[in-house]
């Protein structure tokens, strides 16, 4: 598990503001627009108190034209900035989709890997409260699935901070998503999980490498955001009918690291994937697709997934509830796979 | 036998702390030792460990609720947790086309199992890595698995923190092992002393323990822990002595041991041992070592190579004690001879240094009325 | 100018209306107490309310038909009610219930009904679009309905906003596209988005009237809707109506509306619309205290039994979940 040697708790939100006010103290080529960042600190609080310490120069408020002030990201980008632009909630990718997987994701290769653009898109994901089909949704992997970007998705206050300095720093086009219930934040339901150990110091996580939040021997759940928290929860009660469940948090879609998830199923030869995202043709089949690809000889079961069904996000919270794993389902997935 | 855990002083000025997290849920077996939760005081941290085996019953404060020092904040209901669930037992299908799993595959041609003659205990008969590796030991070839044959006894907690600590302290310390002789011959007679003066018996281990103090303060570079900052100098010179317990090993800690006299130490080392092997010590008593003695005298092992509990950097091992016969002035002479072993963490001490504190505690076990 | 049965009636619509939100601040809060936690409730997720911009609703709706079609927004309760969007099954969808508009699946901000044909959705903007493709379809087959699209100030910088206006202009269609300022965003006020003053006065750049509302007056705005109307009901075109309206309560329920102060609220309050055409048709001699009493009376009646229906309804069985993605 990675390191953490400090004791002072932040929650998520708290994490990524300061991960972002320390880079803009430390370059001065940083800064952010949004919509609702500045007085506001963003709807989730992920620019809590940066606009008082930094200005409006460097945490701009926009109009809503997402389209306009992410194509504009892109634009300062290439011309030496290192800008982070928030789309207030990843549903909203609609609006400005074109510049962020046409254009963004495809200039450095387009140019031959001479024009870089090393801008941070922030996103919040996820749903749970009721927020319905358009404010609910997780979608990474539909955009894992295009080329150029980098994503990442921490589920821990420590997580947080260290991809943030990193992606802030990374010279290529970074997605930053960040799951409304891993923020901590005071106006949704209370989650232990989303308070954690945080060193004040600037620090990075590497992308591109999984962390294993929790060591186990009978099977391996990789998953990603909340449902690391869920299923955090699942192995503890696995653990007490003496299952002991590996969960491995991806922490980055792209690069995935393929080989963590490989190295656990050849631990454990059973695998579970817990995924927020629709079903159907995104991170849950990525997953199962390299661990046969390259821990064939190691499984025992076939591999197993719980995912969100491949239906618009419901209002009413039975509809909702029905569709989202959650840690028991997740523990009678883990049963189920033990006795497959 | 309900048993409270409290929540820990850590501050002379504060009253109140936070619980900061649980690591167990209520219901969870537990082993003694085992961490259950984090607590902080101002800006102090403090891990807290189950002081008993037993099951978390309650838990009396939410993560992020303020409480008092001293005050519960969780209930252990104290016994030995439950053995853990027994394997699940599969009956066997007995169909001759099976499915078989790409582990089971694997294996089978490591072990160079012939695969027709495997039962499956998956569903729809499907052959699994365990089903494989059962025939195998049966002898490959030779009919259907017919589970397990050995007799497996479950680890216990001790055995799995035992295991866990030592070989933890192989893997990431420099371990090496120095051995002396020691001419005990004078400490016998003044262990027979003290006897008659105390009016209860002395022993060895006091006198052991004395001199390591009284060496370390000469010595405490050989007291450093390993950290990844830099090499720490413990404050105090606390000196765990090694207790074996039913089924395992318990260190209680003789706090200041350079502060106490050996008649003060052999009523502390008796005490301590005494409610070692009663299972009464509580946890504090057993945390924070900075050095260790452990003895094998009763035996008839001379010298050996004792391991480090991590972070210690350096343990020292005590032989029997023997007549032997010895060389003084030229001449072969009985003496009791005692071979120590003293096991050091390279990443901390060099073997020079190791074997100067270690002359220096021989010197003061060979001249005993400097141990006074 | 209406005439006195018209100013009545949309003097009771807007009564309907915000006895409706009133009776949602107190059910949006139940389950949120002690602390407020947004997934709990009859209600959860987020609530925007509309009180304070009953006038636009009653002054535009009360000029159209069941067959006219409204794309609106998240904030959309009061133009549903406006056109006629059955109260009970409304109630019913923002309670989750299987009784309602969407049976649940929906919730409050993705209202839809055929008859009278209302849509609403989440995203901003993404309306405005589609009022256009129902003018195009009541051309193609020959209908003399209107399509009218609701959105904020904040979405006339949304780049779906401009092509919508261009295309209905373009292609000539029957589209009233009617603007309700309320000055924020969320946090952020009209004067820190919008280059210009006026919404309005984009109207000119794709050649179509624009008509600026400056005072959420119902009149004012049932005149300049009427214009808009009967323009796109005869094939002569869309228009653009602009009303500066007042958003009384916050961006959506919960919002501790740290970016407007205590006075600028308190402001908006002491000029609340409804209150000063109470007064004014109070001083014409059109509204006896009695009456207007009596309409309050019957509009919370109407809105103690939705809600009433709301919560004695059953909840959505859970595997319906699945249901309805295709037809």
């Amino acid at each position: 598990m990675t390191t953490q040697t400090t004791d002072r708790l932040l929650t998520t939100s708290k994490a990524i503001s300061e991960a972002i006010g320390q880079e803009i103290e430390r370059d001065e080529r940083v800064f952010v627009m949004g919509e609702d960042i500045g007085i506001y600190g963003g709807i989730f609080g992920a620019t809590e108190g940066l606009l008082a310490k930094y200005g409006p120069e460097r945490i701009m408020d926009t109009p809503i034209s997402e389209t306009g002030f992410i194509g504009a990201a892109v634009g300062a980008a290439v011309s030496g900035m290192r800008p982070i632009a928030e789309l207030m909630f990843v549903d909203f990718f609609g609006v400005c989709m074109d510049q962020i997987y046409n254009h963004m994701a495809k200039i450095h290769y387009e140019s031959g890997g001479n024009i870089s653009v090393p801008m941070v898109i922030t996103s919040a994901i996820g749903g749970g409260y009721g927020d319905a089909a358009q404010h609910s949704q997780t979608l990474y992997g539909m955009f894992a699935h295009l080329p150029g970007m980098k994503i990442v998705i921490p589920s821990t206050p420590y997580d947080a901070k260290g991809l943030m300095i990193a992606a802030i720093r990374d010279d290529n086009p970074v997605l930053y998503f960040f799951h409304k219930g891993v923020m901590g934040l005071g106006w949704m339901t209370p989650n232990p999980r989303a308070t954690g150990p945080v060193p004040e110091a600037p620090y990075t996580v590497p992308i591109g490498k999984a962390d294993v939040k929790r060591d186990g021997r009978d099977l391996t759940i990789v998953t990603v955001s909340l449902m690391v928290h869920r299923a955090l929860d699942a192995a503890d009660a696995l653990a007490t009918e003496g299952i002991e469940a590996e969960v491995v948090d991806l922490r980055s879609l792209v690069p995935l690291d393929r080989e963590a998830i490989a190295e656990s199923v050849r631990k454990t030869r059973r695998l579970l994937v817990v995924d927020e995202d629709y079903k159907s043709f995104g991170m849950s089949g990525e997953v199962i697709t390299t661990a046969i690809e390259e821990a064939f000889d190691y499984l025992d079961a076939p591999p197993a997934r719980l995912a969100f069904p491949d239906v618009p996000i419901p209002y009413s919270r039975p509809l909702e509830q029905f569709c989202l794993p959650n840690a028991d389902t997740i523990a009678a997935a883990a049963r189920a796979l033990i006795n497959a | 036998m309900r048993q409270e855990i409290l929540m820990p002083t850590l501050s002379d000025e504060a009253e109140e702390g936070v619980l900061v997290t649980w690591f167990v849920v209520p219901g969870t077996p537990v082993r003694a030792d085992q961490l259950i939760a984090e607590v902080q005081v101002e800006k102090v941290s403090e891990e807290v460990y189950a002081p008993a085996d037993g099951r978390l019953t309650e838990i009396l404060v939410q993560p992020g609720e303020v409480v008092r020092q001293g005050e519960p904040i969780g209930v252990l209901e104290v016994g030995a947790p439950d053995a853990t669930a027994a394997p699940v037992t599969r009956a066997p299908t007995g169909r001759s086309t099976a499915p078989v799993s790409p582990s089971a595959r694997r294996v089978a041609r490591e072990l160079a199992v012939d695969l027709s003659t495997v039962t499956g205990s998956g569903p729809g008969g499907r052959i699994v890595e365990a089903d494989v590796r059962a025939a195998a030991e049966q002898g490959a070839g030779q009919g259907p698995a017919a589970g397990p044959a050995a007799a497996v006894e479950p680890l216990s907690p001790m055995r799995r923190a035992v295991a866990t600590r030592l070989s933890a302290g192989l893997r990431e310390a420099a371990q090496l092992t120095l051995t002396a002789e020691a001419d005990a011959t004078d400490l016998v007679a003044e262990i027979a002393r003290l006897s008659g003066q105390w009016d209860r018996r002395a022993g060895y281990i006091e006198t052991i323990v004395r001199a390591c103090a009284l060496a370390l303060r000469d010595h405490p570079r050989v007291a450093r822990q390993w950290t990844e900052e830099g090499l720490v100098t413990p404050q105090s010179i606390d000196i765990g002595v090694a207790v074996a317990v039913e089924d395992g090993l318990i260190v209680p800690v003789i706090r200041h041991a350079d502060a106490k006299g050996l008649r003060e130490l052999s009523r502390e080392i008796a005490d301590l041992a005494e409610r070692a092997r009663s299972g009464k010590l509580t946890t504090p008593e057993t945390r924070g070592a900075t050095f260790s003695v452990t003895s094998v005298g009763a035996h008839r092992v001379d010298a050996f190579t004792p391991l480090l509990d991590l972070p210690q950097a350096a343990i020292l091992g005590v032989g029997r004690a023997r007549l032997r016969p010895a060389v003084i002035d030229g001449r072969i002479v009985p003496r009791t001879l005692m071979v120590l072993s003293l096991t050091i963490d390279h990443r901390v001490i060099d073997g020079e240094p190791a074997a100067a504190f270690l002359d220096r505690v021989i010197a003061l076990l060979e001249n005993p009325g400097s141990l006074a | 100018m209406p005439d006195n049965e018209t100013l009545r009636e949309m003097h009771r619509q807007m009564v309907r209306i915000r006895n409706f939100e009133e009776a949602l601040v107190q059910i949006y809060m139940e389950g949120k107490t002690p602390a407020f936690d947004i997934a709990a409730g009859p209600v959860p997720g987020e609530m925007h309310l509309s009180a304070g911009q009953e006038p636009v609703a009653a002054g535009v709706c009360v000029h159209l038909r069941p067959t006219d079609a409204i794309t609106a927004t998240h904030r959309p309760h009061h133009q549903a009610l406006a056109h006629g969007v059955d109260m009970k099954l409304m109630a019913a969808e923002i309670f989750g219930k299987q009784t309602g508009l969407g049976h649940g699946k929906g919730g409050h901000m993705h209202l839809f009904s055929k008859d009278p044909a209302f849509g609403c959705s989440g995203i901003v903007a993404e309306g405005i679009p589609t009022a256009v493709g129902h003018a195009l379809a009541f051309k193609k087959t020959g209908r003399d309905d209107v399509a009218v699209s609701f959105f904020g100030e904040g979405a006339a910088n949304q780049g779906a906003f401009h092509e919508s206006l261009n295309l209905a202009a373009l292609w000539d269609l029957g589209v009233v596209f009617v603007c309700e300022d309320n000055e924020w965003a969320i946090s952020v006020p009209k004067e820190k988005a919008t280059a210009i003053a006026n919404n309005s006065d984009r109207a000119s750049a794709y050649g179509i009237p624009g008509v600026l509302i400056p005072d959420n007056d119902p009149v004012a705005i049932y005149e300049a809707a009427g214009e808009a109307v009967a323009r796109a009901r005869r094939g002569a075109g869309p228009s653009l109506i602009e009303i500066k309206t007042d958003r009384l309560l916050g961006h959506f329920q919960g919002d501790a509306q740290l970016y407007r102060t205590a006075e600028q609220i308190d402001a908006l309050t002491a000029r609340d619309a409804l209150v000063r055409f109470e007064g004014q048709l109070a001083t014409s001699g059109l509204l006896t205290e009695q009456q207007a009493a009596d309409v309050w009376a019957a509009c919370r009646s109407e809105v103690d039994a939705a809600i009433e229906f709301a919560r004695s309804s059953p909840l959505p069985a859970p595997e319906s979940a699945l249901d309805d993605v295709f037809a």
